[in-house]
């Protein structure tokens, strides 16, 4: 593995029960790089970023064979292993989905609440990280005076870009979007894709989308998954 | 056929929900007119000074108030033996359990929500008479064995409630959490329990009504018709259910009678005053855990 490979996989597949989403997937994600990942529904693009943040421990059923590591720190990690702890794993490996997931709380112990897990409890510290965190996702301004409120208040491409900075505030290593503009409309998903090509200066970043324009304007590497094999395009 | 039935629904379901509610009403009204007139400055503390008996320097014996501190103890003693007991076997049944120990304790569940009151205080009577033997007539029916029956009795509540409302918790938020880095406790605590604070407490407020109301499990585990406010939870007490049930069987005179209606109805209050509190420790504490 290379040292500019942030993840490596090699023969990996992924079953869920006797099934096989994903079969002998060998690929290479490069450090500071948007890889993107597409592919028609259920092909197991979801799958694949399951496996990065090591989230498939968490499904039932669910097992993995081959190899696949990820490398954090300057130190690999084993992703197949499922006697590892995920959580610092997980606080490294940041992820957003396809519908924005605000926690039922507060704007403010929403971007808050990783630091709060990860055993943080400096409150300057967190209120600092907390606003460089919405500063980044362009939130700031729009959010300062609101952060009591629900997150849920929010319009979708603010609650998505919540999320991001959610992610953000524990400096993650890499981040995982599943379809993050699906759910928007065509300016808010302007606003995420301006973000994301923005935060490949000090993260890795893989995206599953569906739509081909945006991966061209975004991708430096793009994958194709198709009855769970996944080849470079 | 269909189109009918979809006319008649609403309006039959309209019917039964006034028939329940007629109901509720008839019985307030029916036990308002048995014990208002009893309603006065006598009913709860009798001949002695209401604030010699508040602060426990008299006993009263010929008001309610001995009853009515007995029931809120009691309540009080059984739902915090319950909750933490009822609350993590909920936990356990709905995040840790899995494939046959999950069949085999929900049946489990059911089965200890199946047994009738008076069999489990069958159970506490028979507990008091080896707890009798064995500290030579020290320990024996009394107030914390009451209390000590009535959690057994509710458990199975709780149990579901927290159960039912942890399954219920919508997988993307289940999943949040996780991978923000949260450790399973973590995301229990953090985010599934205090997003479902309402549906916990309602098994609370179903437990503490079963509590309040019960009066086979208590009357064969401690309570009695005149002991006065007990000195500690290792006496016999007085309770409201058993003073009504005791009043409608042993009543000498119109006087009394209304006594025990007046009864039924201070604990009837003291039900609503206690859900009310319920429901306002929660709203406290959700925005306290995740509005701040």
């Amino acid at each position: 593995m290379q040292p500019t490979t942030k993840i490596h996989t090699n023969g990996l597949s992924f079953y869920y029960g006797k099934m096989q989403v994903l079969q002998d997937v060998s690929v290479e994600l490069q450090d500071r790089r948007i890889t993107a990942i597409t592919g028609p529904s259920g092909s197991g693009k979801s799958s694949f970023l399951s496996v990065l943040n090591r989230m498939w421990t968490e499904i039932p059923g669910v097992h993995l064979q081959g190899e696949a590591h990820i490398r954090l720190g300057g130190q690999l990690h084993d992703l197949c292993d499922k006697r590892q702890p995920a959580q610092h794993l997980r606080r490294k490996v940041g992820m957003v989905f396809q519908t924005p997931n605000p926690l039922p709380m507060s704007i403010y112990r929403n971007v808050a609440f990783p630091l709060k897990l990860s055993g943080c409890s400096d409150r300057q510290q967190i209120a600092a990280q907390v606003e460089s965190a919405l500063r980044r996702t362009l939130l700031w301004d729009e959010v300062k005076d609101l952060l009591k409120k629900d997150a849920r208040q929010l319009s979708g491409g603010q609650q998505q870009r919540l999320c991001i900075a959610r992610s953000l505030v524990l400096e993650p290593e890499v981040l995982l979007l599943d379809e993050p503009t699906s759910a928007l409309d065509v300016a808010a998903s302007a606003g995420i894709e301006d973000l994301l090509l923005a935060l490949k200066q000090d993260c890795t970043l893989v995206l599953v989308s569906h739509y081909l324009d945006q991966v061209k304007r975004l991708a430096d590497k793009v994958y194709r998954v198709d009855n769970g094999r996944m080849v470079q395009l | 056929m269909g189109r009918l039935l979809a006319r008649l629904l609403p309006g039959f379901s309209w019917c039964c929900a006034l028939a329940l509610t007629a109901a509720v009403a008839t019985l307030v009204w029916f036990l308002l007119r048995g014990g208002l007139p009893a309603f006065n400055a006598d009913l709860l503390f009798g001949g002695t000074r209401a604030i010699d008996a508040l602060l426990l320097r008299r006993q009263v014996f010929d008001g309610l108030f001995p009853a009515l501190f007995g029931t809120v103890a009691m309540v009080l003693l059984a739902v915090s033996l319950a909750v933490p007991v009822g609350v993590a076997a909920g936990i356990y049944m709905a995040e840790y359990a899995g494939g046959w120990s999950k069949h085999l304790l929900s049946l489990v569940f059911d089965v200890l929500a199946g047994i009738p009151s008076i069999v489990i205080g069958l159970s506490g009577f028979a507990l008091a008479i080896v707890l009798h033997r064995s500290f030579d007539g020290r320990l024996g029916p009394c107030l914390l064995l009451s209390a000590l029956a009535l959690a057994f009795l509710v458990l199975p509540y709780l149990v579901r409630s927290t159960q039912t409302a942890l399954e219920g918790v919508d997988p993307l938020l289940r999943h949040t959490a996780l991978t923000l880095g949260a450790s399973k406790l973590q995301n229990i605590f953090l985010v599934l329990l205090p997003n479902r604070l309402a549906d916990l407490t309602g098994g609370i407020i179903l437990a503490v009504g079963r509590c309040a109301e019960d009066t086979a499990v208590i009357m064969l585990t401690g309570v009695v018709a005149s002991a006065g406010v007990p000195d500690s939870m290792l006496r016999q007490y007085e309770a409201l259910p058993f003073y009504v049930y005791y009043m409608s069987s042993q009543y000498t005179g119109p006087e009394e009678l209304q006594k025990g209606y007046a009864a039924a109805i201070l604990l009837m209050i003291i039900c609503s005053l206690l859900f009310v509190l319920a429901f306002m420790a929660q709203r406290r504490l959700k925005s306290w855990l995740l509005y701040r």
